[in-house]
């Protein structure tokens, strides 16, 4: 062997490492994934099912009959709610975690991945026991006065988005935990050394410096819940239709398969922008980062 | 005249442990006192309760004549320079030093007329639409200083300050900040591990240890006349010999290395017989080629001659007792050399009793 070759070897040697996962990903997600994209250019038939074609007819229905709109108004209203409302709910709790929990850090955090490991059906359920009519909450609040006919949260658009915000919680705290536990002490006592009140420290430093852990937060969550397909199933309402079960009754029910692929695609390309656009205004909203 | 910072009988524990006991000190406008000791000594605690990062469990801080004892750490005017500078990281090297003004709610040309100020001050009029990353150590440091300097605080305090220099910066950096300060008579406290560090920068020095200021007072003097075994073990490099008193040519002597040194010039209170730890400074000394006053016989062997640029260090081996000694560089050439037979001559201004005991 020519010491050329063998240069040339050695630099082509790190990508063994990735073999594995490539073998796995290719088949088993990028080529299903190409597939799905030529099954979103095919023409749906009501006799003939799928039609092999090239058309773009399923992305301008899906972009333009109102029964798709609305669709696709819902999921991202209900994912940006969530995503809200999981961040705020997150962010006090992080910023108390990575300051107070010193020494219960570790049994706060594995508190916060638990539910993770629950499946997510166990959790629906527990929900649903918590939301019905005649369930836990209801109970209480009946009890003690607080209403006089039950509220109606299960099977309603309140039921599905309190379960997501439960669900996706997790994902919200452990990136601004992350990120604001490794806001150095140090710049806390400055910014109070310098004159600023306690208030005047989370607005001048850790907000700005945990500006990255919301974006991720905010990510990590929309995602989720834009791509939910169990919670809007089970605890959701029939006449509040989120994307990722519309997806499945196209493809089943309906047997359009070439627009549920074009849904899909159209889901995956909305993520994809979400990411881009993240990183973006991460990029934008923390300069100093970047800077060299 | 009244003191700018005045710190009475301060003590404070964590979880039962003292960490500083009883502290006093007082500090004179323009003044700058280093707080200085092994790593543990309590220095640190010390400089956080007079910055408001932590309160006193008792005592009683004034800073410009009114008590701080228990005022938050924002209500204060102490500046300090961190350790690791603690410069924000979000904010340009010109919204760092606006910082303090602006929170404190001055107008913006006053922050900013600030600003600049310091800036020229610190000599980092370049610098100012950087970011902290792009720093280097020493610019580093001045942007926290000058961020310190902004607020007008009535004392400066140094953490450590110059810790993260590389050495040659490090002496720059304190012979640039000491002839600042002095011009500016800003109050200042340091904190430092590094006795050459204090002995650059400060007026007087506190040496701590375990807690309590062990002797506070000007540089020479907590070096030649160290009050307590810690102060003289702490500072400089030390040689430590058992003794014992008693006598030689009829004149009380103390009596070391198995009868072999003799100091007659010491003061002996304690009486004929009594075993004692004495300590010498390297520099105290010097190996002779001929027999001295303090050592006449039995000559020790010189086993290392190091050469350290200002200074040679010698190590002689007198049976089982090793002594260091230090000279000036310039006698390198006249100097022993390894394996030369040499005696002990000791100054004996520099020798210390340190303990009753004998040196373990």
């Amino acid at each position: 062997m020519t010491p050329g070759t063998a240069a040339s070897l050695r630099r082509w040697t790190p990508l063994l490492w990735i073999v594995p996962a490539a073998l796995v990903l290719l088949p088993f997600f990028f080529l299903p994934l190409v597939l799905l994209f030529r099954n979103s250019l095919n023409r749906d038939d009501p006799m003939l099912l799928m039609v092999p074609d090239f058309t773009a007819i399923n992305y301008i229905k899906a972009l333009s009959d109102p029964f798709y709109l609305q669709l696709f108004a819902n999921t991202i209203g209900a994912a940006l709610f969530v995503a809200v409302i999981a961040t705020i709910i997150a962010y006090p709790f992080s910023y108390f975690i990575s300051r107070y929990a010193r020494r219960s850090i570790g049994l706060v955090v594995w508190a916060v991945y638990m539910p993770l490991f629950v499946s997510v059906i166990v959790r629906v359920f527990g929900w649903m026991i918590v939301l019905a009519d005649s369930g836990l909450l209801n109970a209480m609040l009946l009890k003690l006065h607080f209403l006089q006919t039950p509220l109606r949260l299960l099977f309603e658009v309140d039921g599905m988005l309190i379960g997501m915000v439960h669900r996706y919680l997790p994902l919200a705290i452990l990136p601004l935990f992350n990120a604001m536990k490794k806001i150095p002490d140090e710049l806390h006592r400055a910014s109070a050394n310098l004159g600023a009140t306690p208030s005047g420290v989370i607005r001048d430093v850790v907000f700005p410096l945990s500006v990255p852990g919301i974006v991720i937060s905010l990510q990590l969550t929309f995602a989720g819940a834009l791509s939910d397909f169990v919670l809007p199933q089970v605890l959701g309402s029939p006449r509040f239709r989120m994307l990722a079960p519309a997806i499945y009754a196209e493809a089943t029910t309906n047997l359009s398969t070439a627009m549920a692929a074009t849904l899909a695609v159209l889901m995956l390309v909305f993520i994809i922008a979400l990411l881009g656009a993240s990183g973006y205004l991460v990029k934008r909203l923390t300069p100093w980062m970047t800077a060299r | 005249m009244a003191h700018v910072l005045s710190v009475e009988a301060v003590s404070k524990s964590f979880k039962g442990v003292a960490a500083v006991r009883r502290c006093s000190l007082e500090l004179k406008q323009g003044e700058i006192v280093a707080l200085l000791g092994p790593s543990g000594c309590g220095k640190t605690t010390l400089l956080n309760m007079i910055a408001g990062f932590e309160v006193p469990d008792e005592g009683r801080i004034e800073l410009g004549g009114r008590d701080i004892t228990r005022l938050p750490a924002h209500q204060r005017r102490a500046g300090m320079v961190f350790q690791a500078y603690a410069l924000f990281p979000h904010m340009t090297v010109r919204d760092n030093i606006l910082y303090g003004p602006r929170v404190q709610g001055e107008k913006p040309g006053v922050a900013q007329s600030r600003a600049s100020e310091v800036a020229d001050l610190l000599r980092i009029g370049n610098l100012l639409d950087r970011y902290p990353s792009q720093l280097s150590g020493g610019q580093r440091q001045r942007v926290a200083v000058a961020r310190a300097l902004a607020t007008r605080p009535e004392i400066l305090l140094l953490d450590e300050a110059f810790s993260a220099l590389d050495r040659n910066l490090r002496e720059e950096m304190q012979i640039e900040l000491s002839l600042l300060l002095r011009r500016l008579g800003i109050s200042t406290i340091l904190v430092t591990h590094d006795q050459r560090e204090a002995f650059a920068l400060a007026d007087r020095i506190a040496v701590m240890e375990a807690g309590r200021i062990s002797q506070i007072d000007a540089p020479e003097a907590v070096y030649r006349t160290p009050k307590t075994p810690f102060v003289f073990e702490f500072l400089g490099s030390s040689n430590h010999l058992a003794a014992t008193v008693g006598e030689q040519d009829g004149t009380p002597a103390l009596l070391a290395a198995g009868g072999k040194l003799a100091l007659t010039k010491m003061p002996v209170a304690q009486p004929a017989g009594s075993a004692l730890t004495i300590g010498i400074r390297a520099e105290g000394i010097r190996l002779a080629t001929a027999p001295t006053r303090a050592h006449r016989e039995s000559p020790a062997v010189v086993r290392l001659v190091t050469f350290l640029g200002q200074t040679i260090r010698m190590v002689a081996e007198m049976g089982d007792i090793s002594i260091i000694s230090e000279v000036a560089a310039v006698s390198y050439e006249t100097c022993p050399r390894v394996g030369d037979a040499v005696f002990l001559d000791i100054d004996e201004t520099g020798v210390h009793v340190l303990d009753n005991a004998v040196a373990a």
